[in-house]
């Protein structure tokens, strides 16, 4: 069965003047899942979403959002009516109340889901009444969910949603997050935090000076991912590593550490060829894997 | 509710203005009831009066200002207050948010320069105990309508090219005095009376009694359409340079 993709990007690139935010990239977003956004900050996250949701326009490439086009102002417009987004500043009109703020996003959307609303307002304890404008930052990102999972949207798409918030609203927020999945809805979320990812994603793309690294499942990590530490009796021999199923290699003394996304025990075999003294074979955590791809020092691939 | 975001986010500059005009044609009555005839010219029409103190001074530099101020506003205001990727996330094109803010404005630039055709042939009775025909303050309305909806598109292109508040208001304020130095300063341009909008808006090309100073002379309906059509150029010029915008 061929899977759909409510994102797809080809080449997508974002230019500042000289610039690059986004560089050729290539994402794609499978239906039904939650996707983490992975990215240190400036990795060009929130760029790319802006580019989705035809906030801003790419510099070259091209993409589709929800199957359609978001180059063409009128087919990103109808894309949007489907897609719930939550932005990185989480602001909302700071001259309207809270239940003014609620009936103005309501109006766009035919398909509002009031039980929802009136479910998150008391979950939240949104005082409806109070201006945007004096509610905390913790208020305004609640305020934001709600308008947001209320729509009944197919996507939902979040920027940095936990930034500012306490580690009770955090925990709040995830498991709106793991409701609206469980609801049908596709949740794409950028995040700097791998532990929040790791708790809700169920995929994860890392995009790093603006490309995408890594595009991957946690399951593939915690199943195929493995860091295989090599030592060597003297120092180690010249010696090809890459290869298929090798993510970055690095070497540091005797010891060259292979970051393994498949074929573990093909790579270890050739590490015994290559005489390597003794073996250490470990299980790849998300932070590893992400520390490991945008870490500079690790994209020099010694041996 | 587009239509009821942009009456929220212009209401304030709309009741300003809207105060600044009653206070000028309240306070211009409120003076006839003692001032009026002045003792120096005592066969003064009052219809003579009335253009001296508010359509024929730097009443009409005023209006301008404040009809360019009603044009700031919209998206690239909304970036330094945060709420951009909100409302440009909404399932509505950039066109109709222009759109809709653009008619608020317009409509509210209406109202503005028919004010004082509401107030003064209403209250000169009552405070300055003398008529004032409705005819001519309609007409005086109709002229303050047109340039005023020129300026409105100066300042709505301004807005979509200015995020600042400070630096909106700041252009609203010069703009219309550097324009004014410009016009005068130019004897081609000055051959035209609608391109001076305070020779235009106060109606002296239409006046042939220097005496009661009434429009008495045909309006240019001509050069209503082109002002109006200038006007449409600038707002479409706006969207264009908003649609090509990144947030």
């Amino acid at each position: 069965m061929t899977e759909s993709y409510v994102i797809e990007t080809q080449d997508l690139t974002k230019r500042y003047r000289k610039f690059e935010a986004v560089r050729n990239l290539n994402l794609r977003v499978g239906a039904g899942r939650i996707t983490g956004f992975l990215g240190r900050n400036g990795a060009g996250k929130s760029s790319t979403i802006k580019m989705l949701l035809g906030i801003s326009r790419p510099s070259s490439g091209s993409g589709t959002l929800l199957g359609r086009s978001i180059d063409v102002a009128a087919q990103c417009c109808e894309s949007r009516r489907h897609v719930a987004y939550v932005a990185e500043d989480k602001q909302a009109y700071g001259y309207m109340t809270v239940a003014q703020m609620i009936a103005f996003t309501r109006s766009f959307y035919p398909d509002w889901n009031v039980d929802m609303e009136r479910r998150l307002l008391k979950q939240f304890d949104l005082p409806i009444h109070r201006k945007v404008r004096v509610l905390s930052k913790g208020m305004r990102t609640k305020l934001a969910l709600l308008l947001a999972l209320a729509r009944r949207s197919r996507l939902l798409i979040l920027d940095e949603p936990s930034e500012g918030l306490d580690p009770v609203s955090i925990e709040e927020l995830l498991q709106a997050l793991v409701r609206a999945a469980g609801e049908g809805t596709t949740v794409f979320f950028s995040s700097h935090q791998i532990a929040e990812v790791e708790r809700v994603a169920d995929h994860v793309c890392i995009i790093d000076r603006g490309r995408l690294v890594a595009d991957t499942s946690l399951d593939q990590i915690r199943r195929d991912y493995r860091r295989i530490t090599f030592g060597f009796s003297t120092d180690p021999p010249r010696v090809d590593f890459t290869g298929e199923g090798i993510g970055s290699v690095r070497a540091d003394g005797r010891q060259v550490t292979v970051m393994a996304t498949r074929n573990a025990d093909a790579i270890i075999e050739r590490g015994h060829r290559f005489g390597a003294a003794s073996i250490d074979t470990n299980p790849v955590s998300l932070r590893e894997l992400f520390l490991d791809l945008v870490k500079e020092e690790s994209r020099d691939a010694l041996v | 509710m587009l239509w009821y975001k942009s009456w929220r986010e212009s209401r304030v500059r709309f009741l300003l203005s809207i105060s600044v005009w009653t206070i000028l044609c309240v306070s211009l009555m409120y003076r006839a009831r003692t001032g009026f005839p002045p003792p120096e010219r005592t066969d003064l029409p009052y219809s003579a009066w009335v253009w001296a103190n508010i359509y024929g001074n730097m009443n009409t530099t005023v209006f301008i200002i404040l009809v360019m101020i009603l044009g700031l506003g919209g998206l690239r205001r909304e970036g330094p207050v945060g709420t951009t990727s909100f409302t440009l996330s909404l399932p509505v094109t950039r066109n109709r948010l222009l759109g809709v803010r653009a008619a608020m404005g317009l409509l509210q630039v209406i109202l503005l320069s028919f004010l004082p055709a509401m107030l003064i042939p209403t209250l000169s009775p009552l405070l300055a105990r003398q008529n004032y025909p409705e005819s001519q303050a309609l007409q005086f309305g109709l002229l303050f309508m047109a340039w005023g909806a020129v300026a409105f598109g100066v300042g709505f292109l301004w807005s979509s090219l200015f995020a600042g508040e400070f630096t909106g208001t700041a252009l609203c304020v010069i703009s219309p005095l550097v324009y004014r130095i410009f016009i005068s300063s130019s004897s081609a341009l000055q051959r035209y009376p609608a391109f001076n909008y305070a020779n235009f808006m106060s109606g002296l090309p239409y006046i042939q009694s220097p005496v009661k100073v009434l429009i008495d002379r045909p309006l240019p309906w001509a050069t209503f359409l082109i002002l109006a059509a200038v006007s449409t150029s600038l707002i479409a010029l706006s969207a264009r340079l908003t649609r090509q915008q990144d947030f």
